[in-house]
This record gives C-alpha cells, structure tokens and sequence, in this order.
C-alpha cells in the first residue's frame, strides 16, 4: 500500500506538486531518523541527518526509475548520506572508552547495568570500520535481511556475509578489550 | 555472545521524530527548490559573450580589409569580411568550438551547482 502512495507522491511532487513531498517524509520520518540514530547514536544529529537525506532524496526524484520500491531508493539514499555525515564529523565521535564512561554516568539514575551494557555494545558498532559498521547497522536495521541490506549498500550478498562475520569478531573482539579494563 | 549481539542489536530503540521534524524538513526542501530554480543557464551572458565573441573575430577581419584597400566604406564590406574569414579560416573557425566548448562548460556547471 506504501509502495503505492510512494508512487504517486512522487509523481505529484514531479508535476510541481512540492507539498505531495509531505506525504513521503510522513511515512518516512521514523525510518529515516531511527537509521541516522543507529549510526551517530546522537538524537539532535539523527534528525539533521534524516532531514539532509530528505532533501537529498527531493533533489534526486527524478533520478527514481519506479523499477524498484521507493524506500529501497530512498534508503540507498539515506545510507549514502550518513555515512558521508559519519565521515565528515568523526573527529567529533567520542572513543569507545569515553562512550563507556558515558553511560556508565548516567547508569545510577537512569539506566540499568543490563540497559548500559547494551548501550556500550550498540555505540561501539559504530566505532567499527566504516564497511563493517554499515553492513551490522543496516543489517539489523533491516531485521536481519541480507537481500534488503545488499540492495542499500549496493554491493553482493555474499560481500554483506563476510562482512557481517568479521565485523560481528570485531565487535566481540572490541567489547572483551572494554570488559578486561 | 554472538546471539547476545544479535539480541541486543535487533532489539535497538526506533526514535519517533520530535513533532516539528517533519515541518522542518519541508522547510528545507523549498528552499532546496528555489535554491535550484535560481541557477538557470545564464542565457543572457551567454549571448552576450557570443555577441563579444564575433565582434573580436570580426573587428580585426575588418580592419584587415581596410587595411588592404585602405578604404573603410559599407560597399561590399560584407563580402570583403568573408573573403578575409575564409582566407584565415583556420584560425576563425576554431571561434566556432570555443563557442559550442564554452556553452558545454556552463551547463555543465550549473548542473554541478544544482546537485
């Protein structure tokens, strides 16, 4: 049914109909900030980073064949603008170390230990190399679906394998080395 | 542990949007619209860069011709230019892919521009 209304949207908003573009960031707006959120894990960032991609995807609509559904365009989209952001801002990522002492401030007042070891484990996927992190947050932020995963990244399912298998060991390998500390 | 991963990983938070995102993105995107609708091909410097252009190509095959009949009248002046331009033909009709290179380079940029 979405990808209906997608559809027609997009033909709206290419006759001139910039408003019919509301309809698509309705439906689209807890997808697209949810995606930012799992790479920057920062909520101010996530929606700047969702509305770049928004707008990136407005500029692009007519480069938007129909031959596929639009959200698997618009995030192929998103994906490519988070991690241009991620590039740009990672002088301003926090270490893992320091996003561990993070949350374990917070832990007394809001956070249980189960909530905060979580929470470590989640920051530090974005602390892995860039092509291991894309293929885990995607990867998960497509509930596990290689097929959806290798569409946004654009590459083979057999890459997001091997990909998903050596970053899991990495972020095994990055969370043993925080919890010997 | 990798299940641990997996649970933790699947069972990430979805954000819901603070309630102005949505207005605040369609913010954005007009103004991406009349941002991109201000860069149109400039078609007045182009014509009258073109019209520069032939004045410099033309001038100095005028002046030759005066030169050379040490007369500078309107008669046959026309023929006379050509006549020049055709003689010097190597060098004026390179002014004709420099035109049609230069157009190429603009539209070029204000394609880059509207990205």
């Amino acid at each position: 049914m979405s990808d209906e209304q997608d559809a027609a949207d997009v033909g709206r908003v290419l006759v001139g109909d910039v408003e019919a573009f509301e309809g698509i960031v309705l439906r689209w707006q807890e997808a697209l900030v949810t995606l930012a959120f799992r790479y920057c894990r920062d909520r101010h960032r996530s929606e700047e980073m969702a509305q770049s991609a928004f707008v990136k995807a407005y500029l692009a609509l007519r480069q938007w064949r129909g031959e596929g559904p639009f959200r698997r365009w618009l995030f192929v989209i998103a994906a490519n603008v988070y991690r241009s952001e991620m590039r740009r801002n990672r002088l301003f990522m926090l270490p893992l170390d320091a996003a561990r002492d993070a949350c374990q401030k917070t832990s007394d007042i809001e956070r249980g230990e189960v909530e905060e070891r979580k929470e470590i484990v989640r920051r530090a996927v974005t602390r892995l190399p860039e092509k291991y992190r894309d293929v885990l947050v995607l990867f998960y932020f497509h509930e596990k679906d290689v097929l959806e995963t290798a569409q946004s990244l654009g590459v083979a399912e057999g890459t997001i394998k091997a990909r998903l298998h050596r970053g899991r060991a990495l972020l095994e390998r990055a969370l043993h080395r925080i919890k010997d500390e | 542990m990798t299940d641990e991963l997996d649970v933790i990983l699947l069972s990430d938070e979805t954000l819901t949007p603070t309630p102005g995102f949505a207005a605040s993105v369609m913010r954005a995107v007009r103004k991406s619209r009349s941002a991109t609708a201000a860069i149109r091909f400039p078609w007045f410097c182009f014509a009258a860069s073109l019209a520069a252009g032939l004045l410099c190509v033309l001038l100095p095959a005028a002046l030759m011709v005066g030169e050379k009949d040490n007369v500078l009248g309107p008669a046959g002046l026309v023929e006379r230019i050509t006549g020049v331009l055709l003689e010097n033909a190597d060098i004026s009709l390179w002014a004709v892919p420099a035109a049609f290179g230069s157009m190429i380079l603009v539209r070029l940029s204000v394609a880059f521009m509207s990205e």
